[in-house]
């Protein structure tokens, strides 16, 4: 029978996938997040924090301002 | 697409060192894989001193867009249409000086996106910024 290692092999693909999965989630979870230097840390911006970002860039209004919206991956 | 992006945005940078300007860089969740804030290694597709970043788990900016955009359409001059759910990603925006920020998103003097074909209209948003 050719069944069986055709099952086995599909077992294994299956559970590298998974496990790559796994290891790219925890990495991604738990990856450092540091700002390049001279930049301050990362900021969250969440609804309470959302004036004072709007109040950092009005406090900003001699300078040119951009707003850069991205997605990290 | 959007880290092409990041990386378009410093190369802007990277040719304007003398220009007085501040970025606001605001990583947000949208396709499946952004489980978590962006790591060192993305957050240094922007090096620049001049850049701040934000992880914005909620999407909250993009939101306050949207609601800005939807009540007054007519003075964003969007060509496209926002909708209650849509998202406001991979878009770059400039704003020049003494522009303030009060109730509803100020209107900027360039958008873009995706930004990293924004690239070229950026640089030369923010190169005229500096002649005023």
């Amino acid at each position: 029978m050719r069944l069986k290692p055709i099952l086995l092999t599909l077992t294994t693909a299956i559970l590298l996938i998974a496990a790559t999965a796994v290891f790219g989630f925890v990495w991604l979870t738990n990856a450092p997040r540091r700002t390049p230097p001279g930049q301050p840390a990362l900021s969250h911006l969440a609804t309470a924090t959302f004036p004072a970002f709007r109040d950092a860039f009005n406090a900003l209004d001699q300078e040119t301002r951009v707003i850069v919206l991205l997605s990290p991956t | 697409m959007c880290l092409r992006g990041a990386s378009a945005v410093q190369e802007i940078l990277d040719s304007l060192r003398e220009l007085r300007v501040r970025v606001f860089v605001v990583w947000e969740p949208v396709i499946a894989t952004d489980v978590a804030p962006p790591t060192t290694s993305t957050l240094a597709r922007i090096n620049d001193r001049r850049a701040v970043q934000y992880w914005d788990h909620d999407r909250v900016l993009s939101a306050d867009i949207v609601r800005s955009v939807m009540a007054a359409p007519s003075r964003y001059g969007l060509a496209d249409e926002l909708y209650g759910d849509s998202i406001v990603w991979d878009t770059v925006a400039v704003f020049p000086r003494d522009v303030r920020w009060e109730r509803d998103f100020p209107v900027p003097s360039y958008y873009g996106f995706p930004v990293v074909t924004a690239a070229a209209g950026l640089a030369d948003a923010l190169a005229s910024s500096d002649i005023r």
